[in-house]
């Protein structure tokens, strides 16, 4: 199975952690509360778009409520895959971390 | 935090991402966007969340267009590749499509240029809409007609009287002036006696000198840069004295050349006070002399101006008239009408206009009819694809727009065939309606647009109906093979030849009819002998007896007389009166002739004698009639007309003249006119042409003979000649060109129909192939299966044949009307017309049918399927 790349892993940890509130500008906003980055939008829908293709993310599109404009609201979710995916990914994580000290992060000056 | 407060974001920007979004991607573009623009509306106002919100929706809008190109351009190459295709395959068909528009565009194109550049004349004035011609409506005894010259002091008289006219100028022109430039002849035309007001309402451009230094010196001329080039070559020829008939001027300026859309042509313009007239005669209202022009001030009316001053000739002369019972009436015409359709001025061009105008539009119309038939007589050729394309779910106004562009497509090619067409046929085209037009003249931006609005209405039109036809057939029956033959029979294919066959008859007969009515014009006996009769413009004095007989040595010279005008041109007219009892006065053309004038010519005399050259009592006061003035003044036989007196004025002085002879009606004025009264005088002082009459053989030699002895007797600067049958012949030039053009157009139509006609029948018979197989096998003779196939066709023709003549009747017998001696529409053009439109049905469609009907039944019938 392939890896998610570190920016597929933020989008899905976000749309996990907004549960079912996950649609287009609270997903940026998570991500930019998470990380301190703000995506572009063109970013943002690409890879919601890319994640969908590969199976991780579905959307659903619901009417909102008059008082909160009536708009169609797309909302993400994972799919199982989605959480298999992202499980693999922690589990990766927490190999390669396993074990490498922390001094090893240190700056040379700091050392000295 | 996200309820929508207002105020929302500009709605053009919301609208086009709420498009984009429903359009092209399945997030909520929209609505995500507008709670950031909440946000920021909220921190950092609203024109700032504006102009965020816009720059979001712009660069959408970007990334739209940019991948929505892509997308179409994809589907466009997916429309075209079988259109392509099938041009390919079906080379007559696309071949007779793409020519047929080409010839159609092609004329489109260029009757458009001519008639743009028509209808341009006079429009560089500035503010031409505020300059105003005169012209006189004179009503004096038998004469009543429109002058295009003005009484003499108009011009002073309204800037004298009428502060409405801001300017107003008064021009005298002079053609076939004599120029001499240093001891070199010239023959020009267009010098224009102009007053100051002149500079105000034309915009002349100097090159060198002004203005003023011509007004304020005499004798001064300005020249066009053409002609000072002509003359000078690169010398500054400013202060140089030229002759204009044998008056030095000297050169006092330089002016930008007449533009070529101008009906008043100058290429010399002098002070009017150079014009040599008697200051009586310029201030007498009874004489019109030059045209006079105003420019009035913005806020005036035409209307109001013209009422104003209908009279104004009366106003200053009034007892003068009154006492004749004559009116002068002014008329004001726009200067943009003179050109088209002035009532002063010969020749109603706006006729040819509006004919040319319809003609384009109707070969345009035959080139889309024969689109549409061939294109819904071979729908079946493209059901299958058609079908398919629906099975994999396209839907009709998919294929609508299909069948557009493919229309598009062989428009777009017809019209890079067509510009190719009308930059070969440019030169013909240049002579036939004797304008200039260069290729650039293409690049003008209206014809540009002319030309994109042309390939759109061909889409429309021609792409329009096979569309819905095409898009209309069922999927299941089409690839169940059971597609019919997209009906040969269809009505509307029936119309259509009907009406390119009516628009090809009413050309044909009218064509017919304008050859026929100028050969008619050619051919009449014009009351004299105009063969092998040469017209010498010369200087005579009272030499003209001894000039002749110097002439008269060539024994090729078998006859010479002198006259004042020539004949079928002669067009000065005075008033006259019989005197004695029952006097009556009467407006009378004049021609003055010595006595070998009448023999030469052959007029017949009926009653009286010839002028004698031995009588000196016979200069200048005998006077021969022609029998319609002995008809006006009343006398019953031109017997009782001898020894009759008329009295003539002419400039201030009368004159009176007894009848000597009558001569039979003869057409001095060409056949346009009916034959007035005439009088001819004899006054030797007045000639200034010479008549020869010569042999057909050695006309070269005789030519050169003529020429050295004009060098030897010093006749003139300039040598030159015509032949009276040819000038004749150039009264009808004008018509000739109508015809000619007819002629052109007529037979474009004619081809036009020809080649749908041929790639129908084509179409048609290959349809039947197993049915003339079958009827062969049957039994049937080649002769019945040509009736067969061309039976229909044929009808078409006859009726439309029926349905064109009431119109092509009712406009050439209104086109007659301009002839006093005028053809009778009879049935032989008609027949005519008729037998030639069957001949060229029974050509398009012969070739098919007779391969068809020849062929072996064996081969038509061996495939089954």
């Amino acid at each position: 199975m392939k890896t998610l790349s570190m920016n597929e892993q933020i989008f899905l940890i976000a749309i996990c952690r907004l549960d079912d509130k996950a649609y287009g500008i609270r997903v940026r906003d998570k991500i930019a509360e998470m990380t301190g980055k703000t995506f572009t939008f063109g970013t943002l829908y690409n890879t919601l778009d890319n994640l969908t293709k590969k199976g991780f993310v579905i959307s659903k599109s619901r009417q909102i409520l008059k008082q909160a404009g009536g708009n169609r609201r797309v909302y993400y979710s994972l799919t199982l895959s989605g959480h298999e995916a992202l499980r693999e990914a922690w589990k990766l994580q927490e190999t390669i971390w396993k074990g490498f000290p922390e001094f090893a992060l240190k700056k040379r000056d700091e050392l000295a | 935090m996200n309820s929508p407060e207002f105020p929302r974001p500009p709605r053009p920007a919301a609208r086009i991402i709420r498009r984009i979004e429903r359009r092209r991607t399945n997030h909520s573009i929209h609505d995500d966007l507008l709670e950031a623009f909440t946000r920021i509306r909220e921190r950092r106002g609203y024109a700032a969340a504006c102009l965020w919100y816009w720059s979001q929706s712009l660069v959408l809008a970007i990334y739209e267009s940019v991948t929505g190109a892509k997308w179409r351009f994809l589907i466009m190459q997916n429309y075209l590749k079988p259109a392509f295709r099938n041009a390919v395959r079906q080379k007559r068909y696309s071949l007779i499509n793409v020519i047929g528009l080409a010839v159609g565009i092609a004329c489109g194109i260029l009757i458009f240029v001519y008639v743009n550049y028509e209808l341009s004349y006079d429009a560089y004035h500035p503010d031409a809409g505020r300059i105003y011609r005169a012209a006189t409506h004179l009503k004096m005894y038998n004469s009543d007609f429109i002058s295009a010259d003005a009484p003499a002091p108009l011009s002073a008289a309204l800037k004298r009287e009428y502060p409405e006219a801001e300017y107003a100028c008064q021009v005298i022109s002079s053609n076939q002036i004599l120029l001499d430039v240093d001891g070199k002849y010239f023959r020009e035309d267009g010098l224009l006696f102009v007053d100051k007001d002149f500079f105000d309402i034309w915009s002349i451009e100097f090159r060198a000198g002004g203005s003023l230094e011509l007004l304020n010196r005499p004798s001064t001329l300005l020249l066009t840069e053409t002609l000072a080039h002509k003359y000078f070559g690169s010398s500054d020829p400013v202060g140089k004295i030229i002759q204009i008939n044998r008056r030095p001027f000297e050169i006092a300026g330089i002016i930008k050349a007449c533009p070529p859309n101008s009906h008043l042509r100058y290429q010399f313009l002098t002070s009017i006070s150079n014009y040599e007239e008697s200051s009586e005669n310029m201030a007498e209202w009874a004489n019109l002399i030059g045209q006079v022009f105003v420019k009035l001030r913005p806020s005036v009316s035409g209307e109001d101006f013209a009422e104003k001053t209908r009279s104004i000739a009366h106003q200053h002369r009034g007892d003068y008239f009154r006492q004749r019972s004559w009116t002068y009436e002014l008329l004001w015409e726009p200067i943009r009408s003179l050109h088209l359709h002035s009532r002063a001025d010969a020749g109603n061009n706006m006729v040819v206009i509006y004919g040319l105008s319809v003609i384009g539009v109707l070969i345009l119309f035959v080139a889309c009819f024969n689109f549409v038939n061939l294109a819904t007589a071979t729908a079946v050729t493209r059901a299958k694809e058609v079908a398919l394309r629906k099975v994999v779910g396209a839907e009709r106004t998919h294929l609508i727009q299909q069948f557009l562009a493919e229309t598009a497509f062989f428009a777009a090619s017809a019209l890079l065939l067509a510009v190719l067409l009308v930059i070969l046929v440019l030169p013909v085209f240049n002579r036939l309606v004797e304008r200039q037009f260069r290729v650039n003249a293409l690049l003008q931006s209206n014809v540009l647009f002319y030309v994109l609005f042309l390939i759109l209405m061909i889409t429309v039109l021609a792409g329009g109906y096979p569309s819905l036809v095409l898009s209309r057939i069922k999927p299941a029956a089409a690839l169940a093979n059971r597609f019919g033959s997209g009906g040969y029979r269809s009505i509307l294919r029936r119309v259509f030849i009907t009406v390119q066959f009516v628009i090809v008859t009413v050309l044909i007969v009218s064509t017919l009819t304008i050859f026929h009515q100028i050969g008619y014009m050619k051919n009449r006996n014009l009351g004299f002998e105009n063969k092998q009769k040469l017209i010498i413009p010369v200087r005579l004095t009272n030499n003209a007896d001894f000039v002749k007989s110097e002439f008269l040595k060539n024994p090729d010279i078998s006859g010479a007389s002198a006259s004042f005008q020539i004949l079928g041109r002669i067009f000065i007219a005075v008033t006259s009166r019989s005197i004695g009892e029952d006097p009556k006065e009467f407006v009378i053309a004049y021609e003055y002739a010595d006595p070998d004038f009448i023999p030469e010519y052959k007029i017949p005399i009926v009653a009286g004698r010839n002028f004698d050259k031995n009588l000196g009592s016979d200069v200048g006061r005998a006077l021969i009639l022609n029998e319609s003035a002995v008809k006006i003044f009343g006398w019953d036989s031109p017997q009782k007309a001898l020894g009759k007196v008329i009295e003539s004025h002419g400039f201030g002085a009368s004159f009176y003249r007894t009848v000597i002879g009558v001569t039979r009606d003869f057409h001095f004025q060409g056949l346009q006119r009916p034959i007035g009264p005439l009088g001819i005088l004899y006054v030797p002082a007045r000639f200034r042409f010479l008549n020869l009459t010569v042999r057909a053989d050695h006309i070269h030699e005789t030519l050169a003979f003529i020429q050295s002895k004009w060098s030897e007797l010093h006749l003139g600067e300039i040598f030159s000649y015509s032949f009276l049958d040819e000038r004749f012949n150039q009264l009808y030039a004008a018509d000739q060109r109508t015809g000619q053009i007819f002629a052109a157009f007529a037979f474009l139509a004619v081809f036009l129909s020809c080649l749908g006609l041929y790639g129908l029948s084509a179409f048609v018979t290959m349809q039947r192939t197993k049915e003339i197989g079958i009827r062969k096998v049957l039994g049937a003779t080649v002769p019945k299966i040509l009736g067969l196939v061309s039976r229909e066709f044929v009808g078409l023709v006859a009726l439309a044949n029926i349905l064109a003549w009431p119109w092509a009747y009712w406009m050439m017998s209104r086109w007659l009307k301009n002839y006093a001696y005028r053809i009778t529409l009879d049935g032989t053009v008609f027949a005519l017309t008729f037998g030639i439109g069957l001949l060229i049905a029974l050509i398009a469609v012969g070739y098919h049918a007779l391969k068809s009907a020849t062929s072996n039944p064996v081969d038509s019938l061996k495939y089954y399927g």
